[in-house]
């Protein structure tokens, strides 16, 4: 819920990928099961955009058919092998829907990380190095920024203007999300400054421009993907907040927060309509803060160790 | 200290600024005519009521000016009318306001109070049977989406059980403290939970480094009862990081139960907030993104403040 | 820009605004419709105890039928209302807070009526059989031109200030609502120019036309509800927070989002037939509940007492509940308001009827109502009445371009193949349709079930919108000087069970002055003719129905009218609003109260109840 404002820990190894495979060995059990969970989805979503492009040629349910309709499916099936995960209250089927929803979550999320990490991390290298008057302004934006409790300001912003498109909603998603990035690339990038390699280079008169890029960006950077597998988590449970509340991208494209309003109604008869997409949702979020809590961890040791 | 405390209040006062200049630009920017983002549709053929609001809100004048007097009205407690319900804002928010905090304040205390336990415990027998259940219930209660949680609560605990209602509140002033928390201790449970996990897991993280030092170590040679090690010795120190954070959680949480108030039907300051977003209230809405901005920020500071009065190795300095 | 005609049409607004768009069915109407309109399982629920199985059969006839349990309406007071029956009060959970309860100022939609009728008592009411009746009016009469209107007035009526009720309180009250932001749009649609104290207790409201219905106007709490007029000027904006009336019910706490009690009158002027005075109650406490399902859910643990609802699947929900053994009186209401949309008959596409009907035609009315849950609840509609309002027209109802999917895709086809297609694209090109909703959770259901069907005919792309109630309606609405509005298709409701006149003359008068000249009907314009559709021939017979009170009459005229919306589908319709009020079972007085003539009153049409004379019995 709350955006912890101490994960500022300040790994400085060179990342140097000692093979991605080992990696995923290395890996606990239920750290290698949070991965497979997001390979999924994020297949899925992709799956489900190809889909569409070949006009639902592809082995999956038509998210959108309602089966009371045109024959097929009633609604709010128990799961059968026609439905696996039953059918909503459209009488459509739940499991087509729940990964095209999966679409709206991560494309939201890997807007706010990649935002974060381009423009944040590098605002947040710069200031961090040249320091003096652009970082106490910079950093002062971002103060005001998240000076704004997270939902509130995107609330307002969502509603006031109207957003309904799923790129603008990413992009509101995408620009708030900067300055949480642009603090720990900060911090981190005050404590890489101070090492002797930086030194090094600066007391040889690399260019200053140079020590930035080569230096220190691939410094911090493995601190900023840390904190980026956990804050996707965090971006995704928002925007099902806002979804739930109707607020977010135009229905009927499905997404979990939506799903979750729609089945609202029948609670009392059946909790499945909105069971599903709250799992989805709790472990999509689930696997992104186990793969997060152990890169961090990683990370860590391995500034450790140096 | 005294440098500290002034150097931070002059970046609260140019923060609280920014903040204002901000939500102001909010509304500000609606394109079109502000009257008629202000009016319900019925009033909007109604020239004369246009114009008389156009008047009252001296809305002909530069954005700059207007910004001054709406922050100098919003110092004197007073944020504007809402024209749908032609509510003072600041009633709305004074009415709405102890639900929201009692909420706020109410997980924040089932979030410590559960946490101390499972994170000195989870500490103590690091590794153990006990930090790994924990450990896995900590990362789940982290991840479950509160809004996802309270619908569960309320199929759960109202519609198969019927122990707690799902719905209304039960005033303290009128009902007292039994049936207030009988309205209130699910929603504030659903609140709870991330700050519980993440209390939990800082709170073991600094147990685990407190519990290597020298003195607790020699404490335990001394042949002390671990729980009176743990209690006396460990917790002590730790309680400082838990203040912090306790505090932060609390400034979040504020701005956190806007769902949760709506899915319970609660009369706090998410729910009017919401309603305004339906209602297209943009007085509202952009009074109550002010106040919950400023108490923000405002808790955030007080946080600071205790945490250097509270730390021996700032308050020698 | 032309001032003056807005000065003149600004009022016009609300009255059809209200009714039409905010969600439920929401006008202050009561029922128009003969007692079997109104139902009550009250009886039943006493002889349930035989044979449980009794009442499912019950149920399942309900269902068939396709309307309200036919269960017997009282024709009196239950009983005979004991000293004990004084006492006890009613906790009642609402769908909304109500945004304010100045009845001149406020939009009030259902879940504040509910709490408006406690405090505040109207002109007239309306009767069992649907024609208007006594309450703070004892009698009325018109001249013969229907342009003057004199009531006599109750006496010894007090407010809940002390004040007391004559002839001077409407003078007053009358300065207030020619410029409230409600009032104002019903005292221009009833033409009221003037309101005179004729003597201490008799008030004339002298009307610029004729209106041969005008006493509907005095049931509707809009221009009907009685306020106190000094409190009003006194505090404007705090008479929303405590209402004074002459109402039963006198405000005793408002703690708005969460508990709003009303105590006892101790000086109500009404009693029951045996002469005790009423109110019985002590209190009632109304509770905005905004679920449907926590609503049902807090009546049946008991946390409330009582319930309204309008949403079908609701409903629902309450008669599996009580089928299931829960001690409730399930009182449903099936009245004219009618779920459904309108075209923006103003741009292409939609200014071709091929398109309004066709799709109208694969507008599938059961489907949408199952979606909704409501399957043998709400009937699909077929005009701007119920089955049972004495308006309702079977010829009309055979017109209506019912769900008929090849003939509305033939429709399309004819549409999309001309070459002179209005839309001006090319031939065979896909027609593009924008839907257009408020983010209600029923009717996010229902476009995505419509826009299913539109859309597998192969010749519509349509786009879904949804923003909130504000915006919806000034889309709706469009701009000065036209009113055009930007939207294409429209969720909108129509109708209610006050008289046809109240919202059907302002919903189709020229929908622009350009149009209203051209017919040289100068000046004579509705910026709320939402769906742009005007035929002239249309307006003169709704012209002509209020220049006559003889029913037969306007009755034809009205048919015309349903006939002709028929032909053009302007407007299209999905099912009627059904409501509920569900109550436990020792809650009585909700049906079967009685007007001071002593004749059956309404009931309680919108899941609206009057509060005066519900009592509680052990």
């Amino acid at each position: 819920m709350s955006e912890s404002k101490d994960i500022t820990g300040s790994p400085d190894a060179k990342s140097k990928g000692n093979g991605r495979l080992s990696a995923v060995k290395e890996m606990p059990f239920f750290v290698k099961c949070a991965l497979f969970w997001l390979v999924f989805i994020v297949s899925a979503a992709i799956y489900t955009r190809l889909d569409r492009l070949f006009g639902q040629a592809l082995p999956l349910q038509d998210p959108f058919y309602q089966g009371f309709l045109f024959g097929g499916a009633s609604p709010v099936e128990g799961p059968s092998l026609d439905h696996l995960l039953g059918t909503d209250i459209l009488s459509r089927d739940n499991l087509s829907r729940l990964l095209h929803g999966a679409w709206v979550s991560l494309a939201v999320a890997i807007t706010v990380v990649s935002f974060g990490i381009v423009f944040g991390g590098l605002l947040g290298a710069f200031v961090g190095y040249a320091r003096g008057r652009w970082e106490t302004l910079v950093m002062g934006i971002m103060d005001v920024v998240l000076a704004f409790p997270p939902l509130v300001l995107l609330l307002a912003l969502v509603a006031i203007y109207k957003v309904r498109s799923l790129p603008v909603i990413a992009l509101v998603f995408g620009v708030l999300g900067i300055p949480t990035y642009v603090r720990i690339a900060r911090a981190n990038t005050l404590g890489v400054a101070s090492r002797e390699f930086v030194q090094a280079a600066e007391a040889i008169g690399t260019k200053r421009i140079w020590i930035l890029f080569r230096e220190i960006v691939p410094n911090i950077l493995p601190s900023l993907f840390a904190y980026a597998l956990i804050n996707a988590g965090f971006v995704i449970v928002i925007e099902g907040t806002l979804s739930y509340l109707g607020l977010s991208v135009q229905i009927p494209e499905p997404t979990w927060g939506n799903m979750i309003n729609e089945g609202r109604r029948d609670i009392r008869r059946t909790i499945l309509p909105i069971f599903w997409p709250g799992l989805f949702l709790t472990l999509t979020v689930v696997s992104l803060n186990m793969l997060g809590d152990w890169f961090q961890q990683r990370v860590a040791i391995r500034s450790s160790a140096l | 200290m005294g440098k500290i405390l002034a150097a931070r209040l002059a970046r609260l006062v140019a923060t609280l600024f920014a903040v204002s200049l901000l939500t102001f630009l909010l509304v500000e920017q609606l394109p079109g005519d502000p009257v008629t983002a202000l009016l319900p549709p019925e009033a909007l053929h109604d020239l004369e009521t246009m114009e008389r609001i156009r008047t009252e809100l001296r809305l002909d004048d530069p954005a700059l000016v207007r910004y001054g007097r709406w922050v100098t009205d919003a110092l004197q407690g007073d944020l504007g009318k809402s024209y749908i319900t032609d509510q003072r804002v600041a009633d709305a928010i004074r009415d709405r306001i102890p639900v929201t905090m009692e909420l706020a304040l109410l997980a924040t205390v089932i979030a410590a109070v559960l946490a101390i336990p499972i994170g000195a415990f989870s500490a103590y027998r690091e590794g153990g049977r006990f930090d790994r259940v924990m450990s896995g219930f900590t990362t789940a209660s982290l991840s479950i989406p509160a809004f996802v949680a309270a619908i569960f609560f309320i199929w759960l605990f109202t519609l198969k059980f019927n122990w707690l209602p799902s719905t209304g509140w039960n005033r303290i002033t009128d009902k007292g403290l039994l049936a207030n928390l009988k309205t209130a201790i699910l929603p504030a449970s659903a609140l709870a939970l991330a700050p519980l996990a993440i209390n939990a897991r800082l709170i073991r993280a600094d147990m685990i480094g407190t519990l290597k030092e020298d003195y607790i170590l020699s404490a335990r040679a001394k042949g002390l009862r671990s729980r009176y090690i743990l209690m006396r010795h460990a917790l002590r120190p730790s309680s400082l990081t838990a203040i912090t954070i306790f505090g932060l959680q609390f400034g979040a949480l504020i701005g956190g139960t806007v769902v949760i108030e709506t899915i319970f039907a609660l009369p706090g300051l998410g729910t009017r907030l919401i309603s305004g977003i339906y209602q297209r209230d943009v007085t509202m809405i952009q009074g109550i993104t002010l106040f919950v901005a400023t108490v923000y920020v405002v808790v955030n500071l007080l946080v600071d403040l205790l945490y250097l009065l509270l730390d021996p190795r700032i308050r020698r300095q | 820009m032309n001032k003056s005609w807005l000065k003149i049409i600004a009022p016009l607004f609300t009255v059809a605004l209200i009714a039409a768009a905010c969600g439920g069915s929401d006008s202050d109407s009561g029922s128009s419709s003969s007692s079997d309109a109104a139902s009550s399982t009250e009886t039943e629920a006493e002889e349930e105890t035989e044979a449980e199985t009794e009442t499912t059969e019950k149920a399942e006839e309900v269902i068939e039928a396709g309307t309200e349990a036919e269960g017997d309406v009282d024709t009196k007071v239950e009983a005979v209302v004991e000293e004990s029956s004084y006492g006890g009060s009613v906790i009642i959970g609402l769908e909304a807070e109500a945004t304010g309860l100045r009845p001149w100022e406020d939009a009030c939609s259902s879940p504040c009526l509910v709490m408006m009728k406690a405090m505040i008592d109207t002109m007239v009411e309306r009767r069992a059989d649907g024609t208007y009746g006594p309450w703070l009016a004892k009698s009325w009469s018109a001249n013969e031109g229907y342009t003057e209107w004199t009531f006599e007035l109750q006496e010894g009526v007090l407010f809940h200030n002390g004040y007391s009720f004559n002839a001077k309180t409407l003078v007053d009250m009358f300065e207030l609502q020619k410029v409230g932001a409600v009032a104002a749009g019903i005292v221009s649609a009833a033409k009221v120019a003037e309101v005179v104290a004729v003597d201490n207790y008799t008030v004339k409201y002298v009307l610029s036309g004729a209106h041969s219905a005008f006493p509907s106007f005095l049931y509707g709490v809009g221009l009907g509800g009685v306020f106190e007029p000094n409190a009003a000027n006194e505090d404007f904006d705090g008479f929303s927070m405590n209402p004074i009336g002459t109402g039963p019910f006198m405000m005793d706490k408002r703690d708005l989002d969460n508990e709003t009690i009303v105590a006892r009158n101790p000086n109500y002027w009404m009693s029951d037939e045996d002469g005790n005075q009423l109110p019985y109650l002590d209190s009632v406490a109304f509770r905005p509940i905004p679920d449907e399902g926590t609503r049902l859910d807090s009546l049946l643990s008991g946390t409330t007492t009582m319930m309204q609802t309008l949403r079908q699947g609701t409903i629902r929900d309450a008669r599996a509940a009580k089928a299931d053994g829960a001690d409730i009186t399930l009182f449903e209401f099936q009245g004219n308001n009618v779920g459904g949309g309108m075209f923006n008959n103003s741009i292409p596409p939609y200014d071709d009827v091929r398109v309004r009907k066709g799709l109208t035609h694969m507008n599938n009315q059961d489907a949408v109502i199952e979606a909704l849950g409501g399957t043998g609840i709400s009937l699909p509609g077929s005009q701007w009445f119920s089955p049972d309002s004495p308006w309702y027209s079977e010829k009309a109802a055979a017109a209506w371009p019912k769900f008929d999917f090849d003939a509305g895709k033939a429709l399309l086809a004819e549409y999309v193949n001309d070459p002179d297609r209005s839309d001006g694209r090319a031939v065979g090109d896909k027609i593009e349709v924008e839907l257009s909703c408020p983010p209600d959770p029923t009717l996010i259901l229902a476009i995505q079930v419509i826009e299913q069907l539109w859309s597998a005919s192969g010749m519509v792309d349509v786009n879904l919108t949804n923003y909130d109630q504000q915006t919806h309606i000034n889309y709706a609405l469009g701009a000065p000087p036209d009113f055009n509005g930007s939207h294409g298709a429209h969720c909108w409701r129509w109708s209610s069970n006050d008289d046809p006149s109240t919202f059907l003359n302002t919903q189709f008068a020229p929908p622009t002055l350009g149009i209203a000249a051209a017919y040289g009907l100068d000046g004579i314009f509705s910026p709320i003719n939402f769906p742009n559709y005007f035929d002239i021939e249309m307006f003169g017979w709704l012209v002509g129905a209020i220049s006559t009170d003889v029913f037969e009459e306007r009755y034809a005229l009205y048919e015309m009218v349903m006939m002709r919306l028929a032909r053009d589908v302007p407007v299209w319709y999905s099912g009627h609003t059904a409501t509920l009020l569900a109550a436990e079972t020792n809650i009585h007085g909700v049906n079967g109260w009685v007007l001071p003539d002593g004749s059956l009153g309404a009931g309680f049409p919108a899941a609206i109840a009057r509060w005066g004379q519900v009592f509680i019995q052990n």
